[in-house]
């Protein structure tokens, strides 16, 4: 099994708080890994450090290294590594523009050049994320006028637009309903024989339903690394096997 | 009701009915007295006269008016934006943009004269732009540039962290993100800011009376030509017992134009709140 994204003595600080303390973690290729945990322990700022977005943030401090296939993150230009690892939010967040203009944002400064182009990837990725026939005759309509549900679709077709190579999902279905999030939950699942997702979730079925590997963190310390059958049937530390259990989180 | 609550909503309702009475007041005022005065030859026909001005009317002062205020709002504007992008997005030294703060607060307390002063001794003297439409736009520029840039930098510090974390999520860089999210989102209220200072700009008389501002010229061929302008020459007209006639005409030609100015800066909240986009 390739590494796709390796941590190695990841720590996190903002300001005079310990975010991630010694997190050294593995990310395989076209899997989908889980990352679940109580709240405050960590886990968004664990993807906003693998896409480096925690640089927008005067006060974090970062240490340890993050390998993507194999090449330090800091090495990667930033633009470069953004786009090959994408991020989508727990909020939707559509651009205030229209369906189209949102998913051609990123293509045409990734030099996807002509309308034809365009509208080729803008229509395969609406598909693949099975928004097409919803929008196919509003493609001009703004983004925000669609529902919560199809405006995270939006979202993740448009992190799909510029061909990242991991895409990292931070609760991307806390605010839907049992439909949305079956069909989020349905891409995650088509989306992972050819990406790497990591995905933060608090929902506990849900990871058991789409990962392949579950990571749990505590107080911002990786406690377990393990395949999602074996987590959930198994788990091998006692702090996993209270958290199942519900005595906290 | 309690006795202080009955008054405080007494007074509150007299300071919104006197605000509202002086402007009317003052309209009408001036349209009361400058009727009779203001045709269409006077809006197009150039000063005349003996003394010039006692007959004839404002064209080139119109003409200049609107010239050196396009001159002033486009070159404040433009500088202020990029202050603005480069306090909010790219400062990353709270002290320094604290002094910058500071700085530009201290130009907003100029007073108008002291910078048609300085327009006269470093515009038009040292650096040789002479008396002309260039020298006074960028006096008008430097007095409106506060103006601008401290409510353009409120309206980008709006901008909501997320949405510029989901832009540069997607590996584009910041300046992309200014210029084909924020620019187009935020166009309207930048236009709405720049209007509004250029009616402040219009009808200031100080800055450009030093700089390039003539009682007699015609319409301005050049930006290094000098030109008329609505309140010098509504200035002179009084000043020197010209015509007071003409001087109300004047007045509420200049008037009109500035409150265009700020009813066009006024349209975008306009249309929201009637449900247009």
């Amino acid at each position: 099994m390739n590494d796709h994204l390796s941590l190695k003595s990841l720590n996190v600080a903002i300001g005079s708080a310990k975010i991630l303390q010694d997190v050294n973690l593995t990310i395989f290729q076209n899997k989908v890994l889980a990352v679940i945990g109580p709240s405050g322990c960590g886990k968004t700022t664990l993807l906003r450090t693998i896409n480096r977005l925690i640089e927008e943030e005067s006060q974090a401090r970062v240490s340890g290294e993050i390998l993507f296939r194999g090449k330090s993150t800091q090495q990667i230009p930033l633009t470069k590594l953004r786009k090959d690892i994408g991020l989508v939010f727990q909020q939707p967040l559509p651009f205030p523009m229209s369906i189209y203009d949102n998913l051609a944002y990123a293509l045409k400064y990734h030099g996807v050049k002509g309308k034809d182009s365009l509208t080729e990837i803008i229509e395969a990725n609406l598909k693949l994320c099975g928004l097409y026939e919803e929008v196919k005759d509003h493609l001009f309509m703004s983004a925000l006028k669609l529902s919560g549900g199809q405006q995270q679709r939006l979202c993740i077709a448009r992190s799909l637009c510029v061909e990242p190579e991991v895409l990292l999902m931070d609760e991307p279905c806390s605010s839907l309903d049992i439909h949305n999030t079956k069909l989020i939950e349905d891409l995650i699942l088509k989306l992972s024989a050819h990406y790497t997702i990591v995905i933060v979730t608090h929902n506990l079925q849900q990871a058991r339903r789409i990962a392949d590997y579950t990571a749990f963190f505590l107080d911002g310390r990786l406690i377990e690394l393990n395949t999602t059958t074996e987590f959930f049937t198994s788990p091998r530390a006692e702090a996993s096997k209270q958290y199942l259990e519900g005595l906290f989180g | 009701m309690k006795a202080s609550n009955v008054t405080l909503r007494c007074w509150t309702i007299l300071s919104t009915v006197l605000s509202l009475g002086l402007l009317v007041f003052i309209l009408g005022f001036v349209y009361i007295k400058a009727q009779g005065v203001v045709t269409l030859n006077f809006i197009l026909a150039k000063p005349a006269g003996f003394p010039v001005g006692s007959a004839g009317g404002i064209w080139p002062a119109i003409a200049g008016s609107l010239l050196v205020t396009l001159i002033a709002a486009l070159s404040a504007g433009i500088l202020a934006f990029f202050t603005a992008v480069y306090m909010v997005f790219y400062c990353r030294s709270p002290r320094f943009s604290l002094l910058l703060n500071l700085i530009i607060q201290c130009i907003a307390g100029i007073p108008s004269i002291v910078l048609g002063l300085f327009g006269y001794a470093f515009l038009v003297i040292k650096l040789e732009l002479g008396l002309s439409l260039l020298a006074s736009g960028l006096t008008l520029a430097i007095m409106i540039f506060p103006f601008i840039q401290i409510r353009l930098q409120k309206l980008f510090q709006e901008t909501s962290q997320q949405l510029l974390d989901a832009a540069a999520s997607l590996g584009v860089s910041q300046a992309y993100t200014i210029f084909n999210l924020l620019l187009p989102l935020y166009r309207k209220q930048i236009l709405s800011i720049v209007a509004l200072a250029s009616g402040f700009a219009m009808g200031a008389a100080a800055p450009v009376m030093l700089t390039g501002c003539m009682m007699n010229a015609p319409v301005p061929k050049s930006i290094t030509s000098p030109f008329m302008s609505l309140p010098y020459h509504l200035y002179v007209l009084i000043g020197q017992g010209i015509s007071l006639e003409n001087a109300y005409g004047t007045a509420f030609i200049l008037m009109s134009l500035v409150l265009g100015l700020n009813l066009l800066a006024a349209l975008p909240t306009i249309l929201r709140m009637r449900g247009k986009p």
